[in-house]
């Protein structure tokens, strides 16, 4: 019984552990996002001037996606988290390791379940960030399918020792910002 | 040649479509399926040629089947068929998205 409870305590810490980032100070600009802001998290809290909002999001730099986080404060929430979302409060959140961290570092630490790209199945919904874009640049941009917004997404897979590279769309489920995507077709 | 087979197939989807005669396709062959095109001129046809591309996904077996189902020869062809398919719904619902 001892034993039991011992291991399901050891689950519970694995699961709490949270991913934490270093703050940078890599501030964004238009020029160098490929795609996004998009999948935004918001945290916000009382303050006392009104509210404080976190936004955390992603954005494709360079080949890949990368956390950023922006941060402001205003009167009521809604302001609040709207002047978060602006790319120019944004920073970029780059992973470190445990053993390079020192005590002067800005940490960012979250339980939330880290967004990473994987395989994803036919009706799916995921964020948008869990597929990485088609590899042919002309084929990034958003497009329209039946008055929703939708992207073609490309995934790597090893198969019988080959490399092999699926298609597919996603598209968002609603206009909301904060709003998922579903698989709506893979190939 | 690509246009015209396509415009072919479009004019006999149509055809097929207006007449309430019903009509059966034979199945492509591969070589069929690589010359298959369609530009702009097939937009009014859509609903047609997204059903006809459709039947013959069924005729190859690869329709609605994942594609880490399908061996590669099968993947590939599935991939032609929803490539063909996601152009046409592309390129008719947005017109400009390759003009720069």
């Amino acid at each position: 019984m001892k034993k039991i409870a011992t291991f399901g305590l050891c689950l519970l810490a694995l699961n709490a552990a949270a991913d934490c980032y270093l703050h940078s100070n890599i501030r964004m600009t238009r020029q160098n996002i490929v795609a996004g802001p998009t999948d935004f998290r918001r945290m916000a809290t009382p303050d006392a001037v009104g509210s404080h909002c976190v936004v955390s999001y992603r954005v494709y730099i360079g080949n890949s996606w990368h956390n950023a986080e922006g941060s402001a404060n205003a009167k009521t929430e809604s302001e609040a988290c709207m002047r978060a979302r602006d790319i120019g409060r944004g920073y970029v959140l780059a992973e470190v390791e445990p053993t390079q961290m020192s005590a002067d570092m800005q940490m960012v630490c979250s339980d939330a379940p880290e967004i990473q790209i994987h395989p994803v199945r036919v009706g799916d919904v995921i964020w948008e960030s869990e597929t990485d874009l088609h590899t042919m640049p002309a084929e990034r941009p958003y497009f329209v399918y039946k008055g929703t917004r939708c992207r073609y997404f490309t995934e790597q897979a090893s198969r019988d020792n080959n490399l092999i590279t699926y298609q597919g769309v996603i598209c968002k489920i609603d206009s909301t910002p904060d709003s998922k995507w579903s698989v709506v077709d893979k190939f | 040649m690509k246009t015209v087979v396509g415009l072919l197939i479009s004019l006999g989807l149509l055809i097929s479509a207006h007449s309430q005669v019903l009509v059966t396709y034979p199945k492509l062959s591969y070589q069929q399926l690589l010359t298959l095109h369609y530009g702009p001129d097939s937009c009014p046809y859509i609903d047609q040629i997204v059903n006809y591309l459709e039947l013959q996904q069924m005729y190859w077996g690869v329709l609605n089947v994942p594609p880490e189902a399908l061996d590669n020869k099968y993947r590939l062809i599935n991939l032609r068929f929803r490539a063909l398919i996601w152009e046409l719904r592309v390129d008719c619902s947005n017109p400009d998205r390759y003009k720069k």
